[in-house]
């Protein structure tokens, strides 16, 4: 009998809770169908213009496109592609070279005991070749040593490591290059600390192509 | 690619004539359109379109097309989206979590720069068979996520073909049956506004490389073109 009544309160909360999940499930869906409405077709009906104000409207928009195109590089530039590990030469929007690279490992170094962090990460945004290098000579930074677990030298000339960076080098700031490696059977892969490595082959096609103030889009 | 995004562009100032109020509002609507663009085209860093109805999405930077995916489905629901820039807010995947920490006192193993590994600046590494490569790479990054923008919008990325797509699939429909009716009682009772738009792809490299894309608080316009002349912004 108490198991009958248990059951049967049971039932009629369980059928309770369904039902008003159905109502507000319906209700909600009523409220959704509403505002589809207003996606299906915009209610211009409020909108009071005059056909000067139009027109003017119109020329802004002229102009605007205008300021727009402005704001496109001109000539050559450079895309990288930090994801599939691809550099692309452009001009006017096409193509002209494709070169695979190895970007920023993305990996993060630790001091130890220290209080300095490193993120290597390839930055993204907007940049422009600062200056280019022939034959560089890299300055190995702190988080060089350390991530080797050596010690920091104390003289700068001790940093200086030469044909570890190719032929030439294109700095787009904060010590961030494109350059060359040696390490080519690691192109196509995410390993550098942020730097832009090539192959020989396409960083002399780069460096010949680009010159101080060539754009460089990287994402 | 710049050529056909300009020509595109042009597209929208030769829309058909419509009615006087239509045209008027049109006009308002590219006027908002180009405005954020231009606002946005002006700063050096890369920022979104997504193009709701065409199923495209664009990485733009001043103003030209650096990367374009092509979604397979979208569908949205919710309130209507103004033309206006908006900012990622958060991912519910953070890029952070993905990152590899370097241990400096095994550095034989954990070094993630091969050209350190070793004394051999040929680049043989002669630890080569042990050698495993801990970076974040592209394969890292989810195929399922969700982007929460400012004014109550979340973007829903996922693939619905390949590894773990009928649970995917199955998590989506509840959400869109389910969870967003009661989501929109909700809102209307606290008077905010909410927006899902829900982007999926075939292949899941494109949704990985998305996420890659999406830098932290990237802006964004959505465009979603709610005006019958639907060619008036055309992508």
């Amino acid at each position: 009998m108490l198991k009958n009544r248990s059951l049967l309160i049971s039932s009629i909360i369980a059928a309770s809770l369904l039902t008003a999940i159905l109502i507000s499930e319906g209700i909600g869906y009523f409220i959704l169908a509403k505002k589809k409405a207003h996606w299906r077709k915009a209610d211009f009906s409020e909108i009071n213009m005059d056909d000067k104000t139009l027109q003017k409207l119109e020329k802004e928009n002229t102009r605007l496109v205008k300021q727009i195109k402005k704001l496109a590089p001109k000539g050559i530039y450079i895309v990288v592609d930090t994801a599939k590990n691809t550099l692309y030469l452009k001009k006017e929007g096409k193509i002209i070279r494709q070169a695979v690279i190895s970007a920023g490992s993305g990996n993060v170094l630790a001091e130890p005991g220290g209080k300095r962090t490193w993120v290597f990460d390839t930055p993204r945004g907007e940049f422009f070749v600062k200056y280019k290098l022939k034959e560089p000579t890299w300055i190995k930074p702190d988080w060089a040593y350390i991530e080797e677990g050596e010690d920091i030298p104390k003289k700068f000339s001790e940093r200086a490591e030469t044909d570890v960076l190719g032929e030439y080098a294109l700095g787009f700031g904060n010590g961030y290059f494109i350059h060359g490696t040696l390490y080519t059977r690691l192109l196509g892969r995410n390993v550098t600390h942020g730097c832009i490595r090539l192959g020989d082959e396409d960083l002399i096609a780069i460096n010949k192509a680009s010159a101080i103030g060539t754009k460089i889009y990287i994402f | 690619m710049i050529n056909s995004f300009y020509y595109i562009l042009f597209l929208t100032f030769i829309s058909s004539q419509p009615l006087s109020n239509e045209k008027a509002g049109i006009t308002l609507e590219k006027n908002s359109f180009l405005e954020a663009m231009f606002s946005l085209a002006q700063k050096p860093d890369n920022y979104f379109l997504f193009d709701i109805r065409e199923k495209r999405i664009f990485l733009m930077s001043r103003g030209i097309v650096l990367r374009e995916w092509f979604a397979d489905q979208v569908q949205f629901t919710g309130d209507p989206v103004p033309v206006q820039i908006f900012s990622l807010e958060r991912k519910n995947i953070q890029f952070s979590e993905l990152r590899h920490n370097i241990d400096v006192d095994d550095n034989s193993v954990n070094n993630t720069d091969p050209d350190n590994i070793g004394d051999n600046k040929t680049g043989e590494n002669k630890k080569e068979d042990k050698f495993e490569l801990e970076a974040v790479e592209l394969d890292d990054m989810p195929t399922s996520y969700v982007l929460f923008l400012n004014g109550g919008i979340s973007i829903n990325i996922r693939t619905h073909e390949g590894f773990g797509s009928f649970f995917k699939n199955t998590t989506h429909s509840i959400m869109w049956h389910a969870y967003y009716p009661i989501r929109a009682i909700w809102s209307s009772l606290k008077k905010d506004t909410f927006t899902a738009i829900d982007i999926s792809f075939k292949d899941e490299k494109e949704a990985q490389a998305l996420f890659w894309a999406v830098a932290d608080k990237a802006q964004c316009i959505l465009l979603f073109t709610r005006s019958g002349d639907r060619e008036a912004f055309q992508f």
